[in-house]
Parts: structure tokens; C-alpha cells; sequence
């Protein structure tokens, strides 16, 4: 099991998640780097900015808001995976949204993970901690050998 | 035919013989009566005759008994021999007959008068000639004046003499005597007899005193004499005056009548004859007529049994009429109702129909038409009417004037029943084409010819008039040219199809100029022999008003659906941007009593625990209305159900729960239901957590679910031992957010039940509630029956 730091790209408009969630990481004891966009056009604009330049700098994962000011989580979601530089990142959708019609939407964009807020301040501990986990030591990301 | 008369008519002879014998008998009986009152005449006549002689000869023995009294008064008087010459004188110059008067003293005559001639007699005593003798006596004998003679007279000639005796004391004195010429005498008594035209014959008898013979005075011959006989005495002087008629014309008077009344009997009785025989000769001919007549009497009897149809024969003059036997079979009526007449044939005729039959009739009578005909409806013997048609023949003498008819009647009841129906159901096409207020149209799809009814011209603002001419193309130019198309596109199909049904939705113009929608439906009716449509026949239905709702629904549903959307939208976005800053309020408050509780005391704790509880709860709501909101139903996603499989899942989901609270769970064999997985689910997680959730703290719950299955529905329930509802929130529990007990008894958000309601009013089923209070709950909810062998 591997665990080397990953890059995290948090498209989040709620400055309190934001700090929920680095807390969260912080909590969790594991140094990453998290770079925040504060809406989905940005987000996407960066990311296809990222993706031209060169692959390396892309993010290892994705957590994506899905109620974001100017192009929603949805959007940004189905323009990244439709996108062929960057539909290869995994997209873990974070929100406080349980609807079926959001879930469902999301996976056929091709989310990799769809994970709803939880209101308990343990369980959003919790939350971030496993995918921490899980994307760090779990799973195997398609990163281009630096080696 | 009845033989009349049979007797009669069975022997002509005999009973021409009888009639000429019966005739004779009564001209002879009459012929008889007539001779004898004939014969009776001739005898009256005969005796009036002989009357009159007897009369006349009367006359003269009273003239000359006057006389001889008048001598015997002179007698008697002795004045005789004075006054004789005188008194005799004046009796002969004054009473003619007497010729001479005598004076006898005894028998001799002492006086005559005139005394001229006779001077021979005096002296002469007559009681002494022999032959004078008796008849003088029989004159004293009789005391009376008594006539003898003729005799032959002394002083020359004949003469009758009438003596008187004298008496004197009784003693014989003499006589006083007339004498009476023979010559005329006869005279005198015979005259206007004695001509030879006389048809009677007469004769005088003398009997002589003391004689018995008789002589014949005129000696008569009687011998060729035939008539009647009449015989007269007269004492005076013992004659008989005899008369009788030469010949008796009784009989031959009677003779040619007679013969007349024999040739009369014998004609009549040649006429009986030929009467009685009439009936002989008569049916003789009839035979012969009826050999004749019998072939075609024979096809006309085998005809009339043949038809169906009453054969009649009307007499006009007898009034009589003829019916064949099927006026009994097709009528009823029997042959003591007597129906072989006119007036019985009147009166079984329809009251209503009567008058123009009888004026029809009589007015064919009446011109020289040879044939009628007339519809109309007789009675029957049970009193129903049957439709009849009546055609007859007029047969008319050679003035012209109808003197019979023959013809038939038709029972055509069936047919005007028939005709009856078609025209009714024609009727009721007709009132229903009209009730639909459809256009009709005809086409003949080779030719084009078309017929449309007035409201197919109506229904685009025209009368069929302003439409004229009217053909396929008045359709055409009034059609939508995009719709044209579309009609001749179906039409082309309709053409190759078996049925030939055709039907379009089309815009037509109106008069006014704007667009109608015409519904157009058609059938092709007929086909040529090559197989092309020939007569198609249809329909046009104005549809604006309906085509305007449909726009105007589906517009409505189209907003409808939006709305829906953004009410989901709405939802979705509440979820969130409710959801957020709850969350926000939460996690912070969290976070701080989880970094800096060192720092807090126990109050601020307990206000942060409050603060934390209410955005939890407030997010559960949150949750809770928003899957409420977003119950949809799809009827595409109904599938069978099996329940006990579904309560099995909720009972393993509330696994924990249930072995918590030590409940007792009892599931009874569930049917299979048509429902949408996940809200059924959803239903029985309510009303099953419901049943472990209320219930007494010191009492596990105890829960039944059982089904009972009626024809189509089920009816499930969920039975608990809990704590009840009142009867007065039976309603209310299934209502959005209605909550009976506090937070702090029983958590909730009062969502579940009315989330149950929504979910199975969806299904088309219905959910309520039974309840005792302290004694547990009774929920119940219908479904329909998944039927396994229907599908």
C-alpha cells in the first residue's frame, strides 16, 4: 500500500465546507495538496488549462460540488468527462444534495464516487478521511510515472 | 248447385198430364155450371112462355065466366026471357071473342044469341047426344063454368063451349052457355107463337071427362123437339098447355168454350210440362256448360288453393259476393259470420282507411276503368288489422255499367311491416345523422358525381344551393391544400384496403373565410368488377371546438408540465441551499463544542447540544418534505409485487429495532400486487416502524400483517398492540406534517403517513385507519391484485 500525497482539486463555492474539509485533511493527518476553485467555469477553465500544458500537472482527484455559481457540478462534470485530456480524472461528487435525480445524473456523467455531506461532524471526518484513504493507498490512479 | 222442385221437375210428362187434367176437370166443372144456368134460362123461358098461354087463355075464360054470370044473374031474375036478346046482344058486340051465349033449360037450348044462323040448336037437348053428354056433366058435376070442345058445332064450324050449371034449391035448372070459335080461340091464345122463327113448340091437351087418354088438340109433333118441357093445367077446361123449346142451345152454346178451355188445359199443361222439363233441359246444358267449364274451374280452383291471395267475385246487383277459402285462413272468420257480402266486408275494413276505399271504388265503378287496386288494412277475427292489397277486374254490361268484379286480396303485412321498418330505421338514420349534426356525403369515386346533405354544406357556411354545381371538386376547393394531401394519401391507402374505411382529420374553408376541423369518415360501399372503388359513402364532423380544447389541453399540460419541473427544481434546489447553511450551523456548532469545550461551561454546552439537535431535526423535515414533493408515480414502472418478498426486506432493514424492542412480528401469506417497488417499500416502512415505534414504554410491540383478497383489490394490514389513536384523528394522522404526541414522547416529523396516502392514492388504492385507543391500531391500504393467470 502506497502512501505518497496526492493532489486534490476541491471545486466548492461553500467557504465553510472548505474549511470543514481541510480540517478534515488536517484531522486526518496527511499532507496534500488541495487547490480550491470557487466555481464550475473556473473549475473546468483551470483544469483544461492544466490538461493542455501537460498532463503532470493535472490532479489526482477531483472533489466536485454539484450546487456551484455560474456552471453546476452537473456541467462541469459531463464537460470534463467528455473532454479527452481530462475524462481520465477521477471525479468524486461531494454534496449536500441525497437526491436520486442527482445521483443517478452523476454516475451517467461518469462520476467515479458520489458521497453526500454528512451533518454529523464526526461522519464528515470520517467521510473525508476514507476517500483519503481509499484514493491514496486503495486505489491506483492513471498518474503518469515520473520515473 | 241445390235441385229445386225435385218432384216436380222429376217427371215433366206426368206433371204435364196433371196440369192439363186438373186445367180440364175445372173448364168442364165451369162449363158445366154455365150449361145448367143456361139450361135453367131455357127452362124459365120455357115456363113463362107456357105462362102466358095459360094467361091468355085465362083472359078469356074470365071474360067468359063474367059473362055466363051475368046470363045466370038474368036466370036468376027471370028476367031471361025479356032481356036475353039484349044482354046478349051487348056481351057479343062488346067482348069479341065470344061468338054465341046460350040459355038451356036442362039440356036443351031454349035461347040463343044472335039467333041468326043458329035457329038449328034451339030445341036441341045436348044431355041426349052422347059425345056433349059427359062433358056436361062433369060442368054440373063441378057446379062451375067448364069448357068442353072443340067440338064440331051444329050450326057449322068448331068451337069450345063453356057451360054453367043453374041451380035452383039445389036443383038442376040448366045451363048458361058461351061459345068460343075455335079458330080464334087459338088465335088469340097462340099469337106471336105461331110464326115458324118461333123457337117453341106448344100444344093443348084435352082430356074428356071419364077418359083416360088424352088428344092432342093442335096436333103438334113434339118428336123432333129437344128442349125443355113445361106442362099447365087448366080445370077449367081439363087442358094441358104443353111447351117446349125446339132445340136446347145450352150445350151448343158451350161447345167452343169448351173446346177453348180443352186446347187452354191442354197448353198448360204443355207448359207444366215444359217448366217441370225446364230444370231437366236447364242442367242437361249445365252439364254440358260444366264439362266445359270444369278443366279451367279445375285450374281455378287449384290456383285460388295454390295463392295465398282471397279470390273474390262481387255481384254488384245481387250485392253478393264470393269468397275463396283463404278468406278463412287468412282472416279467421268463420262461415257462420256470413261473410259472402259486401256490408261484412265494409265493416272489417280500418275505420280510418273506409272512406277512400269506398271513394276509390266508386269512383272506378263509376268511370269505365277496367281494373282497381287499392292498399289498406281489414280486421281480422281476433280484431287486428292486416295490410291488404285489393285488385280487382270490373266487368260491365254493354251500356257500360259495371255490373261485377272479380279479383284478389294480398295479405302484405310482411311487406309493409318491411317497409315500415326500413322507413323507420331510414327515420332514425336520418334523426341520427341529424343528432350528430354530421355532413353526409356520397361520392361515386369514378365519376365524381357527390351528394352532400345540408349541414355538410352548413358546416362551412354555405346552403347546398350557393354550392351548385356539386361535385368531388366543391370538396377539393374547400379543402386545407396541406390537409388535400393528406386526404388523398389515406384515401389512396383506403383504396387498396379490404375494409375501405377512410378517415382523416381535415381543415375547410369557411364561407367567412376562416379554417374549420372537419373529422372526415368514409367507407367505399361498392366496386367495380376491375376491383376500383366505386360508391363510398361518409361522414363530416366539425372538431374545431374539439381541436381548440385539445391545443388548449395540451398548452395547459405543457405549462402543467413545466410548473411540475420547476416545482422539482425548486425541490432540489431547497434540498440544497436549505440543506447547506443547516448543515453549516450544525458542523460548526459541532466544532466548536468539540475544540473548545474546555473552554465553555455547562450551560453554553447545553445550548450548543439544542442549537445542534434542532438543525438535525430541521434537516430530517427537510429531507422528509422533499421526498414527499418528489412522490412521482409512472405507471410504465408498475410491476407484479410480491409483498411477503417486500415485508421480509423491511422487517431485515428494522432487524435491529426489532430485536431492541423484543418485538413480536407475525406475517401472515401475502399476495402478489401490481405497485412500484420502492414507494410500496416506502409504505411499509412507515406504517411498520409506526407500529415498533408507538406503543407503551413497558409493552413490546406485538404486530400483525395480514392481506385479505377480494375479486380485484387486496386489502393489507398492519395490526399493532399499541397505544391507539382517538377516532377524531382517524382523518387528520394522514395529513402533511399533523403530529399527535410531542417530540419528546415519540419522534417524527409527521410526514410518514401522509407520504403512505400520497403513494397509495397513486396506486388507485385507498389507506385508512382503525383504532381503539390503549388497545392498539388497525392500518389498512388497498392494492391491486397481481392475477397471475390474467397475464
Amino acid at each position: 500500500m502506497t502512501n505518497q500525497p496526492i493532489d486534490i482539486f476541491l471545486v466548492e463555492d461553500n467557504e465553510g465546507d472548505i474549511l470543514l474539509i481541510q480540517e478534515s485533511m488536517d484531522e486526518a493527518n496527511l499532507s496534500n495538496r488541495i487547490r480550491v476553485v470557487r466555481d464550475g467555469e473556473e473549475a473546468f477553465q483551470t483544469l483544461e488549462d492544466l490538461g493542455t500544458s501537460s498532463l503532470k500537472n493535472l490532479p489526482d482527484i477531483l472533489l466536485l460540488d454539484i450546487n456551484l455559481p455560474k456552471k453546476n457540478g452537473h456541467e462541469v462534470l459531463a464537460s470534463i468527462k467528455t473532454n479527452p485530456a481530462l475524462k481520465k480524472t477521477p471525479i468524486i461528487v461531494l454534496t449536500n444534495s441525497s437526491s436520486e435525480n442527482d445521483i443517478f445524473k452523476a454516475y451517467d456523467h461518469h462520476a467515479n464516487c458520489y458521497i453526500v455531506k454528512p451533518l454529523e461532524i464526526q461522519d464528515f471526518h470520517h467521510v473525508v478521511k476514507k476517500i483519503k484513504e481509499f484514493w491514496n493507498s486503495v486505489a491506483k490512479l492513471p498518474k503518469p510515472s515520473i520515473l | 248447385m241445390k235441385k229445386r222442385g225435385n218432384l216436380f221437375s222429376k217427371s215433366p210428362i206426368i206433371s204435364g198430364i196433371l196440369g192439363f187434367l186438373v186445367t180440364l176437370s175445372i173448364g168442364i166443372f165451369i162449363s158445366q155450371k154455365e150449361i145448367e144456368l143456361d139450361r135453367l134460362q131455357e127452362n124459365q123461358f120455357v115456363n113463362q112462355s107456357a105462362e102466358l098461354v095459360k094467361d091468355r087463355i085465362e083472359k078469356i075464360l074470365y071474360t067468359a065466366n063474367s059473362s055466363v054470370n051475368i046470363l045466370a044473374y038474368l036466370v036468376k031474375t027471370n028476367d031471361v026471357e025479356q032481356n036475353f036478346s039484349e044482354v046478349g046482344k051487348s056481351i057479343i058486340d062488346n067482348i069479341d071473342i065470344i061468338d054465341q051465349i046460350q040459355f038451356l033449360d036442362s039440356g036443351k037450348i031454349i035461347a040463343t044469341h044472335p039467333l041468326k044462323g043458329n035457329e038449328i040448336v034451339i030445341g036441341y037437348d045436348i044431355l041426349k047426344n052422347p059425345e056433349i053428354r059427359m062433358e056436361a056433366l062433369a060442368a054440373i058435376d063441378k057446379q062451375t063454368l067448364y069448357f068442353a070442345g072443340p067440338l064440331k058445332l051444329l050450326q057449322g064450324g068448331e068451337g069450345i063451349i063453356g057451360r054453367l050449371p043453374l041451380f035452383e034449391e039445389n036443383q038442376f035448372k040448366g045451363f048458361v052457355a058461351v061459345i068460343i070459335d075455335w079458330e080464334k080461340f087459338k088465335k088469340e091464345v097462340f099469337i106471336g107463337f105461331d110464326d115458324e122463327k118461333s123457337t117453341l113448340l106448344f100444344d093443348l091437351l084435352k082430356t074428356k071427362p071419364g077418359e083416360a087418354s088424352t088428344s092432342s088438340l093442335l096436333q103438334t109433333d113434339f118428336s123432333e123437339a129437344d128442349g125443355p118441357v113445361t106442362q099447365i093445367h087448366i080445370p077449367e077446361g081439363n087442358w094441358t098447355v104443353v111447351v117446349q123449346l125446339k132445340a136446347s142451345k145450352a150445350i151448343q152454346a158451350h161447345l167452343w168454350v169448351m173446346g177453348l178451355r180443352f186446347l187452354l188445359a191442354g197448353l198448360l199443361g204443355y207448359l207444366i210440362y215444359r217448366f217441370a222439363n225446364l230444370p231437366l233441359v236447364l242442367s242437361k246444358k249445365i252439364e254440358e256448360t260444366t264439362k266445359d267449364l270444369q278443366l279451367s274451374n279445375q285450374r281455378f280452383t287449384l290456383a285460388t288453393q295454390a295463392t295465398s291471395e282471397i279470390i273474390w267475385d262481387w255481384d254488384l246487383q245481387t250485392n253478393q259476393t264470393f269468397r275463396s277459402e283463404n278468406f278463412e285462413k287468412l282472416l279467421k272468420y268463420k262461415a257462420e259470420d256470413n261473410y259472402h257480402n259486401d256490408a261484412f266486408w265494409r265493416s272489417i275494413i280500418h275505420p280510418d282507411d273506409l272512406e277512400k276505399v269506398t271513394a276509390d271504388l266508386n269512383e272506378a265503378i263509376a268511370s269505365d276503368s277496367k281494373i282497381w287496386s287499392k292498399e289498406f288494412r281489414v280486421k281480422n277475427a281476433f280484431g287486428e288489422y292486416l295490410d291488404v292489397i285489393d285488385k280487382g277486374i270490373i266487368l260491365r254490361n254493354k251500356q257500360g255499367k259495371a255490373i261485377r268484379i272479380i279479383g284478389s286480396t294480398q295479405n302484405i303485412s310482411s311487406r309493409k311491416k318491411a317497409e315500415q321498418k326500413i322507413e323507420e330505421q331510414n327515420k332514425r338514420l336520418s334523426n341520427l345523422i341529424e343528432g350528430t349534426r354530421a355532413g353526409t356525403w356520397e361520392w361515386n369515386v369514378q365519376t365524381g358525381e357527390t351528394i352532400f346533405n345540408e349541414t355538410w354544406a352548413k358546416m362551412i357556411g354555405y346552403t347546398l344551393e350557393e354550392l351548385e354545381p356539386i361535385s368531388i371538386q366543391t370538396w377539393i376547393n374547400h379543402s386545407h391544400p396541406e390537409d388535400l394531401a393528406i386526404s388523398n394519401r389515406i384515401l389512396e391507402e383506403c383504396f387498396t384496403k379490404k375494409d375501405g374505411i377512410y378517415e382523416a382529420e381535415v381543415r375547410m374553408r369557411h364561407k367567412n373565410g376562416h379554417w374549420i376541423w372537419v373529422m372526415d369518415r368514409g367507407k367505399v360501399f361498392s366496386w367495380t368488377q376491375e376491383g376500383k372503388p366505386l360508391m363510398m359513402f361518409g361522414t363530416h364532423m366539425d372538431i374545431t371546438e374539439k381541436k381548440k380544447n385539445e391545443q388548449e389541453l395540451i398548452s395547459i399540460n405543457d405549462r402543467l408540465q413545466s410548473a411540475n419541473h420547476e416545482l422539482k427544481q425548486f425541490a432540489s434546489v431547497a434540498s440544497h441551499d436549505m440543506k447547506e447553511p443547516l448543515r453549516m450551523i450544525s458542523s460548526f456548532l459541532q466544532l466548536l463544542e468539540k475544540k473548545f469545550s474546555h473552554q465553555l461551561d455547562e450551560k453554553a454546552q447545553q445550548y450548543i447540544h439544542f442549537a445542534v439537535d434542532g438543525s438535525k431535526r430541521l434537516s430530517t423535515l427537510i429531507e422528509d418534505m422533499i421526498a414527499y414533493a418528489a412522490i412521482g408515480f409512472d405507471s410504465e414502472r408498475l410491476v407484479a409485487l410480491d409483498l411477503n418478498e417486500l415485508v421480509q426486506e423491511v422487517l431485515d432493514l428494522k432487524r435491529e429495532v426489532i430485536r431492541e424492542k423484543k418485538a413480536i412480528v407475525d406475517v401472515q401469506p401475502l399476495p402478489k400486487v401490481w405497485g412500484i417497488p420502492s414507494p410500496i417499500k416506502t409504505v411499509l416502512i412507515n406504517l411498520i416502524s409506526n407500529s415498533l415505534k408507538y406503543h407503551p414504554k413497558d409493552l413490546s410491540p406485538h404486530l400483525s400483517i395480514y392481506a385479505h383478497i377480494n375479486k380485484e383489490d387486496c386489502q393489507i394490514t398492519v395490526e399493532d398492540r399499541g397505544i391507539g389513536i382517538e377516532k377524531e384523528f382517524f382523518q387528520k394522522i394522514f395529513n402533511i406534517l399533523e403530529r399527535l404526541h410531542t417530540k419528546e414522547e415519540y419522534s417524527g416529523t409527521g410526514i410518514g403517513l401522509a407520504v403512505c396516502k400520497k403513494i397509495i392514492e397513486q396506486h388507485g388504492g385507498k389507506i385508512w385507519v382503525d383504532s381503539i385507543p390503549g388497545k392498539g391500531s388497525k392500518f389498512h391500504f388497498t392494492l391491486k391484485v397481481y392475477d397471475e393467470s390474467a397475464n
